[in-house]
């Protein structure tokens, strides 16, 4: 399916931060995860990703290091800071509020 | 053979160009090219494919570039500044910012230039924006394309009128079918008394209209039925505003106005919308036609075919053939009254406003405001036109010689491979920059200074909301595109075509003759065009002061007009009393004949005297007067005495001017019976007992025209004389013995020179309009003299520290510099003199009395150009004079 864009941004921060919470992961992992995740269903682009990950880098959010792989390839490596878990625990939280009132509206209009 | 390292080495470079994206990122980004390759390779696709793919999510990233630069940027911004935005040519981008720069370095020159075009349009559109409005008058009736007005010209005497015979109107409407709707419309004098619960109002004028009248025209009411608000007779409409005057807040609908000292009830029946500015026609108060005879006589009556006294409007079923009942109304009029004729021709409502100069009584149902001629809008047009010229000609000359500076800019151009046609464009883009620019502040100079100053020149309200906005603004627009366009084409071609090489080895100097020649010529057109405004201007202003110390024929600076509403049993001891005053020199019952005068009447049984051939016929205007207006005017016998109560029949009898006794051709007037309108309206014969030398009673535009005299003393109209050295007391005596007689009505009085000062208000306007032009453009063609001078003196700087090196003086300098020009702009003024010559001779021909145009108003005018046209060169030729040679000399 064709999300809108506005929302899929939305959703990429908290995305990035939950799989991030699970450990130190490079740019090319963390689109795996996400498509693994989504499947074929949501279309998106994924070297804007990378972008996305220099704003919550500037942000505070995560933290990045290079590091040379086994295959002589640079690869660089971003993990959760203290206030990048902070704002996955609000992420957290606002999502499930918006889904929870979504859902009694629409049950309500039944 | 499908190379990845090569198809990875030509993305990077092509990722490279990005400006957004750091070393850091492309690393980064080509680490995720291999490993997505090496996934895709892994599932089973060749590496070829595998790469096209991962092209393919490239492709689809939006704007990755865009997206790094907000990644990094403090304020997120959806466009960095390198990018054109989305519907701008990126090439088209790059000029704009080109042209930004050039105008930063370069700020005055650049200002000047600007500052120059800004000031012409703004002037542009003040006039336009006025244009517009004038003309715009009536076009709010719905039906103003079939409306029209009948006007009236009787054979014999030449001159049209608005004023037709009243029984037109109802033969109109029987005869001819493509009359659709037909109203007459006539104004009381002004000085009904109308009393409400609130106020008195001695001041008030009613129309009168037929009920036709609201079907026809646009008035709408805000209360009331415009089908029954005139049915009954004594019901009156009031205006908003008359309503609020008489009735406060209330709804006067169904309250009473008593009229008139003998108190008729006049019912209020509807209220009418306010009638706006742009109207021809002005109403406060409405009545009925048939109502008329509140004021008047049986002029209105159905049947009367000589006397002329309403006005008369038509409106007629689509495609009628004017021309042909034009005709038909001729010979209708022809036909009821034989042994005259006539003809009638019938003025479209759009047109009553602007082209009514030649008909006489057009102005009376008008809001009196100052009169506008389409002779005057043409004359402001062409002024605008000349301001805008100008501004561009600076433009041109300034912006020509800028871009000789900038010939090693055109010269690394043309190497890096610019075509002719691409500089041109630069610099015509550059031009249409420069014109928007100048239009916004044209636009915010107009609004905020021009148009207020507009207004209270003219003491016009000029309610913009009737103007069709958005087409000015489009007109606008493309008014500075075609500015920019016409003012940047030649110094755009001009300067495409600088040969690279020379041009990036030399700054050009100002050299080329051509060139040259082209811009002295570009000087001397700005040089004329201020020379002919300054000289037509001072022909305007002295025209004026002459119109207001002409010897009128009276004493017209110790006069004033009153009008004590005192009956006539009183009004002598009235005048005994004011008369006991030192101050007070003279009393008469009479006003001056310039206001109120409304007598036109044509031959029939009417107007007559002993020894007129049957088919005479003279026009002539009448007024009441007292036996001491004579004296109290200052005016002179030419035959005969005045009217004097020592005579009983002098009641009856009449004095007349010479121009009427010329237009009688009587060789001896003086004891020949007279008959015409007199007392009361009614026709009266008597003698003829004087004639009094001509006097101006009207405009200076206009011959003397024929007049007579009644005489009446105690009429509302008085004339008081008094000491000009005492003013103050004279009225502080007036006051005091009007309230004495009327204590009621607080003393209003109007000088006579003020009330004639006002029937010039647009010749006033024009001059003052003019003068402020005439500024702009001394200013526009000074501003481009200096900038002129001041490239020149740049240029010329090197030059300037050699000679000063050589022992030249700074007087030989400024000398031998501005002695070209010098001599050009000698060469302008002479030229301008017969042009402004030309010009002021056709305004000033609409005068019968006016100056002579002596030849020193244009050397005068010549002169202050010249001098102040050196004055901006020799100021800026200075400064370069007085520089220090040593700096000259390295200025590069």
């Amino acid at each position: 399916m064709i999300i809108n864009k506005p929302l899929i941004a939305a959703a990429t921060k908290p995305f990035v931060l939950a799989i991030l919470r699970q450990g130190e992961n490079y740019g090319y992992q963390i689109i795996q995860k996400v498509r693994n995740i989504s499947g074929e269903e949501i279309s998106w682009s994924e070297p804007m990703l990378y972008p996305f990950l220099q704003r919550m880098e500037k942000d505070g959010l995560i933290a990045s290091r290079w590091k040379i792989a086994d295959n002589k390839r640079l690869r660089r490596y971003y993990r959760l800071t203290d206030l990048g878990l902070a704002e996955l625990e609000n992420e957290r939280l606002h999502w499930f509020k918006i889904h929870s009132l979504f859902r009694t509206v629409l049950e309500e209009s039944r | 053979m499908f190379d990845l390292e090569q198809a990875i080495a030509a993305w990077k470079k092509s990722m490279q160009k990005k400006r957004a994206v750091q070393d850091g990122d492309l690393s980064e980004l080509e680490a995720y090219v291999r490993d997505k390759v090496e996934e895709l390779a892994g599932q089973g696709l060749s590496e070829e494919e595998a790469f096209t793919k991962v092209e393919e999510e490239f492709h689809r990233a939006d704007d990755l570039d865009g997206d790094y630069f907000n990644a990094r940027s403090s304020r997120p911004r959806k466009r960095p500044p390198w990018q054109a935005p989305r519907f701008v040519p990126a090439l088209l981008w790059n000029y704009l910012k080109i042209a930004g720069r050039m105008f930063r370095r370069q700020k005055s020159h650049s200002t000047i230039a600007v500052g120059s075009l800004a000031l012409a349009m703004a002037v542009g559109l003040v006039i336009l924006t006025w244009v517009r409005y004038e003309f715009n008058y009536d076009h709010f009736h719905g039906n103003a394309a079939s409306i029209y007005r009948v006007v009236f010209r009787l054979k014999r005497l030449g001159g049209s009128t608005v004023f037709t015979p009243s029984a037109l109107a109802s033969a109109i409407k029987e005869n001819f079918p493509e009359v659709q709707a037909v109203s007459r419309i006539t104004k009381s004098s002004p000085g009904i008394r109308l009393e409400s619960p609130n106020i008195i109002d001695y001041k008030s004028s009613i129309v009168f209209v037929e009920p036709a009248f609201l079907t026809i025209f646009d008035f709408p009411l805000v209360k009331g039925d415009p089908r029954t608000a005139l049915d009954m007779p004594k019901s009156i409409v009031l205006t908003e505003s008359a309503a609020k005057r008489f009735f406060g807040a209330e709804n006067p609908v169904g309250k009473i106005l008593l009229a008139e000292d003998s108190r008729i009830p006049l019912a209020v029946r509807g209220v009418l919308k306010d009638i706006p500015e742009t109207s021809h026609l002005d109403i406060d108060l409405m009545m009925s036609i048939s109502d008329y005879s509140l004021s008047g006589p049986e002029i209105l009556k159905p049947d009367n075919w000589t006397g002329v006294e309403p006005a008369l409007y038509v409106q007629l079923t689509a495609g009628t053939d004017i021309v042909a009942l034009e005709g038909k109304l001729s010979r209708l009029f022809n036909e009821h009254v034989p042994g005259e004729e006539a003809q009638l021709s019938l003025q479209r409502l759009t047109d009553i406003h602007l082209r009514s100069a030649g008909i006489s009584g057009s102005a009376y149902l008008a809001r009196p405001r100052i009169p506008v001629s389409l002779g005057q809008i043409r004359m402001f047009l062409l002024v605008a036109f000349i301001v805008l010229v100008m501004g561009m000609v600076n433009y041109v000359n300034l912006a020509t010689a800028r871009s000789l500076k900038r010939t090693r800019e055109i010269g690394v151009r043309k190497v890096v491979g610019a075509r002719k046609s691409d500089i041109v464009r630069q610099f015509l883009g550059e031009s249409i920059l420069c014109s928007f620019i100048a239009l916004c502040a044209a636009a915010i100079l107009a609004a905020g200074f021009g148009l207020p100053l507009l207004r209270r020149l003219s003491g016009l309200a000029f309610d913009l909301s009737s103007l069709p906005l958005p087409r000015l603004f489009l007109e606008s627009a493309g008014l500075a595109l075609f500015v920019g366009l016409a003012a940047g084409l030649y110094p755009a071609v001009f300067v495409s075509k600088f040969a690279p090489q020379k041009a990036l080895k030399e700054a050009c100097s100002s050299g080329r003759p051509a060139l040259l020649r082209f811009r002295r010529a570009l000087v001397a057109v700005q040089i004329v065009c201020s020379a002919v405004l300054i000289s037509v201007i001072s022909v305007l202003v002295l025209q004026i002061r002459f119109i207001d110390r002409k010897d009128l024929g009276f004493k017209r600076d110790s006069l004033l007009t009153i009008e004590p509403p005192i009956d006539r049993n009183r009004f002598a001891a009235f005048k005994t009393e004011l008369l006991a005053h030192p101050a007070i020199r003279g009393v008469t019952t009479g006003f001056q004949p310039l206001i109120g005068s409304r007598g036109h009447y044509i031959h029939g049984q009417d107007l007559w005297w002993e020894g007129k051939s049957p088919n005479a016929l003279v026009l002539m205007d009448f007024h009441f007067v007292g036996e001491d207006y004579l004296k109290t005017y200052g005016l002179e016998l030419v035959a005969g005495r005045f009217f004097s109560k020592n005579f009983p029949s002098d009641n009856t009898n009449f004095v007349l001017n010479e121009s009427a006794v010329k237009a009688m051709g009587l060789a001896d007037p003086v004891g020949k019976r007279f008959r015409a309108l007199g007392l009361g309206r009614r026709l009266t014969e008597g003698q003829i007992i004087g004639v009094v030398k001509d006097f101006h009673a009207a405009t200076l535009k206009a011959r003397i025209r024929p007049m007579y005299f009644v005489y009446t003393e105690g009429f509302r109209a008085v004339t008081v004389q008094f000491d000009p050295k005492n003013v103050a007391a004279a009225i502080a005596h007036i006051e005091g013995v009007v309230k004495k007689f009327a204590p009621e009505r607080p003393l209003e009085y109007e000088f006579l020179d003020d009330s004639l000062r006002s029937i010039y208000r647009d010749e006033r306007l024009t001059a003052r309009i003019l003068s402020v032009f005439g500024f702009a453009s001394i200013l526009i063609s000074c501003l481009g003299l200096f900038g002129l001078m001041s490239l020149l003196a740049e240029q010329r700087t090197k030059e300037i520290g050699v000679r000063k090196v050589l022992g030249a003086s700074i007087v030989r300098i400024v000398g031998f510099m501005s002695a070209d020009f010098a001599a050009l702009v000698a060469l302008a003024v002479t030229a301008a003199i017969p042009v402004g010559y030309f010009l002021s001779a056709r305004w000033i021909g609409e005068f019968a009395y006016r100056i002579r145009l002596s030849w020193w108003i244009f050397a005068g005018s010549g002169l202050l150009v010249i001098l102040l046209a050196m004055a901006a060169m020799g100021l800026r030729i200075l400064k370069a004079a007085r520089a220090n040679p040593v700096e000259s000399l390295r200025y590069e």
